[in-house]
């Protein structure tokens, strides 16, 4: 009777702990998934917001308020610094009222920083803060692309650098 | 007996279940630690150098007015008839080549080499070379009679 009773004591003990080990094995598989799961949604909210990054870069080169023509022929990779003037002085304006045009392109844009900087000539280089409108939280993306700067009055053409910054 | 046969089985299912949630973190931990792709660099590095030989060689040349950048290029693989105050056009195209990589790409940290083959001009930082990963932007400019290649080459 003792000899059985310690038999029985004995499987429920080697029951118990086969229930343990397979609950911290369960837990080790949970956290690790947690882990995984939580590192591939990081992943993809920065490739997303990388995506968008580059899609912004590569639009606004084409933005008809931006881009250049001669002979309403379009030029690739040009900003007409007149029609810079103009949108900059417009957004720059309309930011503090809050206006209808600075919505229009904070609903393209979103919280972001344009600026466009001459390089080149070295001499009487300008800079333009196209846009700006700052985030909440300090994750931000940048992105510098070289575009040509055409001033149709001389006739010349300027070295700029393009300045993407958005934030999250 | 039997009982030291079952206990040897046991552990041995014990040995397999081990290596294999071993071979499960180690996987995960790879995953998780795994950099994600780099859109931006990317499409940083490609746009880069495309645009900038596409823009350079239209920009005007502030030492040479009537000039661009592009022509003295062709002049210097050429004709070598422009001179622009004491430098003729293929010490100008260096110089100013230089300034323009210089306040762009060196700017930004980029690792570059640039290579116009018919004026034996290489400008580049980094021993930024073929051999190492990168992408290359070639432009053609054309020339009477051939042709003058520009290669620019962003390393990662």
């Amino acid at each position: 009777m003792s000899s059985r009773n310690r038999k029985s004591q004995m499987q429920i003990s080697e029951t118990i702990f086969a229930v343990i080990i397979i609950i911290v094995i369960i837990v080790i598989g949970l956290v690790f998934y947690s882990k995984a799961k939580e590192g591939s949604l990081k992943e993809g909210m920065q490739k997303d917001r990388m995506d968008r990054l580059v899609e912004m870069a590569h639009a606004l080169t084409s933005w008809p308020e931006l881009e250049c023509s001669i002979m309403e022929t379009r030029e690739f990779d040009c900003v007409d610094v007149i029609k810079l003037d103009v949108l900059t002085e417009s957004l720059g304006g309309a930011a503090s009222s809050a206006g209808y045009s600075f919505n229009y392109y904070y609903d393209l844009i979103g919280r972001a920083r344009i600026t466009i900087s001459q390089v080149y000539p070295f001499s009487g280089a300008k800079s333009w803060v196209v846009y700006e409108r700052k985030g909440t939280s300090r994750t931000e993306e940048t992105i510098t692309l070289p575009v040509s700067l055409y001033d149709p009055i001389q006739k010349r053409y300027a070295l700029g650098v393009l300045e993407l910054k958005m934030y999250e | 007996m039997r009982a030291k046969k079952a206990q040897l089985e046991m552990i041995g299912l014990i040995v397999i279940v081990v290596i294999v949630l071993i071979a499960i973190m180690i996987y995960m931990a790879y995953k998780i630690n795994s950099a994600p792709q780099n859109t931006k660099r990317m499409y940083m590095n490609t746009a880069s150098a495309t645009k900038f030989l596409i823009t350079m060689s239209k920009i005007s040349v502030s030492e040479c007015p009537s000039h661009t950048l592009g022509g003295l290029i062709i002049d210097c693989a050429g004709m070598k008839e422009v001179v622009c105050g004491v430098a003729d056009s293929c010490e100008m195209t260096r110089s100013v080549l230089q300034g323009l990589l210089n306040s762009t790409l060196e700017k930004y940290g980029m690792s570059y080499n640039l290579t116009i083959k018919d004026i034996g001009i290489t400008i580049g930082n980094d021993g930024c070379n073929s051999k190492k990963p990168g992408i290359s932007a070639p432009q053609i400019l054309p020339l009477n009679p051939g042709i003058v290649e520009l290669t620019l080459r962003i390393c990662d």
